[in-house]
């Protein structure tokens, strides 16, 4: 207990620390890593840190040794350049989750203010709670690399792990680096080695695509000339539900990403859309319109339908389950423009959660059950990513330029994945569930002859 | 309906005929055959030489449809489009055994699922109206493609005004 008393104390030093280490940032020496470094910094969403002090979420400011500056670091160049590597990806991983503030300091900055090493002195300085060094031993084939997360002000450690891979998945190594610091600095689980699927339109079609949760590796898992939409991962991250055109109406199928295989899941007449499978991976909820009018209902894992749970005349979409997979959240125009609402897994105890603008549509329900995700018609005309609490309150706007769409959190809860037009063609994109670290996942616009990303869903936890 | 009045007086000349001549021993009883049998009278021929071919002279082509056009987040079909519904419907009667395929389509706003079934109510909205004209509801096919499919690219009320529609695809005819 003392020691989470301690942390909040820290937490809240923590945050004066942060808003000063804009002054003492020096230009990183990566392209990308600047470029987000930065962008989060000059931030003017920054005054959000202190509105989110009472929610326990300022980020704990952290750096990353940069192997270079270690004296005494007896690596060939070309073992240097894989720590290096490796170093970075952890450095991006602890920047994009909002537990953190990434503190980055260049051998520049270091030959300017006179220092030859960072020790845990130099670190505090700088506004740094922890900071973590990297050593590595390499062979031919694989790279093992050490870490030691130290507490900044009393210069002891707080973790440390080895994991030894093959060199070629030096991303995969260093995102387990990464998971392992978060679990053991801020004991949440860290979401490094989740992948994200998302559809990128080649001509006519919409092929699915995975993707590492940074957007590195896409790979195109499914091609069928026709459109594919809605991708949604089972909670085991084996298979993809998702709405296909390729045989004539939208239906919906499986595909398992070890096996290759389709599957039909609903191919009731009309349009089957929207799935999205219950927390324990035993029933999909789904849109069928085959009674004449969009309603949702429940399936069993392979189809089958175990009841219909709305009966108007309005339009019911985009199911979601709550965490205990007890109520679902969806969108209804049933009062006369699309509004979220809740239900039980009965299709009873119906609550209407929006009542602000008179577009609100895509509801997803968060990991922690705490807030409800979605897309809202501002005032502007523009469609912008919006979270609201199950009960209706707390309403905020998350996005400002673009078209923003379907939205989806990481698994826990931490990070959303949206689509948007800002930048001209749909990409995807990624921020922190307070709008903050916004920056683009995919370029698919210009690459042959793909023609923008959409559709993005997060996967679940990597075991 | 002219067309309809000399279909009736060929189908009335056939049975005439096949009563008339008996049934042909089965096999090839096929009119032309039957009547180059039977030599005497000259005036059954020329209709059956011209009539079965006339509906199929005249083949129509898709873009003799005219698309419906609807307003935002609306799927009801405007007053302006009555004439255009009409006209199609004539079309679909002209060729009795075509089977059509109507697609429901929106503009890039509003979100992808909700988008599908605005496009299939406006694909069904479509239906209805030519059912309600005579045209038969197993004749017609709807698909909802939501805002898959734009017309237009663009991103502005000239763009979405055109997207949000519904188009008419000839299956058979």
């Amino acid at each position: 207990m003392t020691l989470s008393t301690l942390n909040n104390c820290l937490r809240r030093i923590a945050l004066t620390l942060t808003l000063a280490t804009g002054a003492w940032l020096v230009g990183a020496s990566f392209g990308a890593q600047k470029a987000s470094a930065q962008g989060f910094y000059s931030n003017v969403q920054d005054i959000d840190v202190i509105i989110d002090t009472s929610q326990g979420f300022t980020p704990t400011p952290i750096a990353v040794e940069d192997p270079t500056n270690r004296s005494g670091a007896a690596l060939y160049p070309s073992d240097l350049q894989d720590l290096l590597d490796i170093s970075e990806v952890i450095r991006h991983d602890l920047d994009f989750t909002p537990l953190c503030s990434l503190i980055y300091i260049d051998s520049l900055y270091m030959t300017h203010m006179g220092l030859t090493e960072m020790d845990a002195k130099a670190w505090q300085r700088l506004g740094a709670n922890y900071y973590v060094t990297l050593s590595a031993k390499l062979t031919p084939e694989t790279v093992s690399v050490r870490y030691r997360a130290f507490y900044a002000p009393t210069d002891s450690e707080r973790a440390s792990g080895e994991f030894e891979v093959d060199r070629k998945f030096y991303r995969a190594l260093a995102h387990r680096i990464s998971d392992d610091i978060v679990e053991k600095l801020f004991t949440e689980k860290g979401i490094f080695q989740t992948r994200i699927c998302y559809i990128v339109k080649k001509g006519s079609a919409k092929n699915l695509f995975v993707a590492d949760y940074d957007g590195a590796s896409p790979t195109q898992v499914l091609s069928n000339g026709s459109i594919n939409l809605s991708p949604a991962f089972t909670p085991d991250g084996k298979e993809l539900l998702f709405t296909s055109f390729v045989d004539g109406n939208p239906k919906i199928y499986s595909f398992g990403l070890k096996t290759g295989k389709t599957k039909l899941i609903a191919g009731f007449p009309g349009l089957n859309s929207a799935p999205t499978v219950s927390p324990d991976g035993d029933r999909i909820a789904c849109v069928l319109t085959k009674d004449g009018n969009a309603e949702i209902y429940l399936l069993d894992r392979r189809g089958r339908i175990i009841r219909r749970l709305t009966r108007t005349r309005a339009i019911e979409s985009a199911p979601s389950f709550s965490k205990d997979g007890q109520e679902i959240v969806f969108s209804s125009d049933r009062s006369g423009s699309p509004q979220i609402y809740i239900m039980d897994t009965e299709g009873l105890n119906v609550r209407r959660v929006t009542f602000q603008g008179r577009y609100n549509d895509s509801p997803v329900w968060s990991p922690k059950g705490d807030v409800i995700l979605f897309v809202s018609r501002t005032k502007s005309g523009r469609f912008d990513i919006c979270t609201i609490s199950p009960t209706g309150q707390n309403f905020r706007i998350l996005t400002n330029t673009g078209a923003n769409e379907n939205p989806h959190f990481s698994p826990d809860g931490n990070s959303i994945v949206f689509s948007s037009t800002r930048l001209g063609v749909k990409e995807i994109f990624t921020m922190d569930r307070f709008g903050r670290k916004q920056s683009r996942l995919t370029r698919t616009a210009g690459r042959g002859d793909a023609k923008g990303a959409s559709n993005p869903t997060w996967g679940p936890y990597r075991e | 309906m002219k067309r309809f009045i000399v279909v009736s007086v060929l189908f009335g000349a056939i049975a005439l005929m096949s009563t008339a001549c008996g049934p042909p021993k089965g096999d090839d009883g096929d009119g032309r055959t039957v009547i180059g049998d039977t030599t005497p009278p000259p005036p059954p021929p020329p209709p059956v030489d011209t009539v079965p071919e006339e509906p199929e002279v005249r083949t129509i082509s898709e873009s003799e449809f005219s698309t419906v056009y609807f307003d935002f987040d609306k799927a009801s079909i405007k007053p302006d489009f009555s004439t255009t519904l009409e006209n199609n419907a004539d079309l679909m009667k002209e060729s009795m055994d075509m089977l059509i395929q109507i697609e429901g389509h929106c503009d890039e706003r509003g979100t992808v699922e909700y988008n599908l079934a605005l496009s299939e109510r406006r694909a069904l909205a479509t239906k209805n109206y030519l059912v309600n004209l005579g045209i038969a509801a197993e004749r017609i096919e709807i698909i909802p493609y939501g805002k898959e499919r734009p017309a237009v690219l663009g991103h502005n009320e000239a763009a979405w005004s055109k997207n949000r529609r519904a188009e008419f695809r000839i299956l058979s005819q």
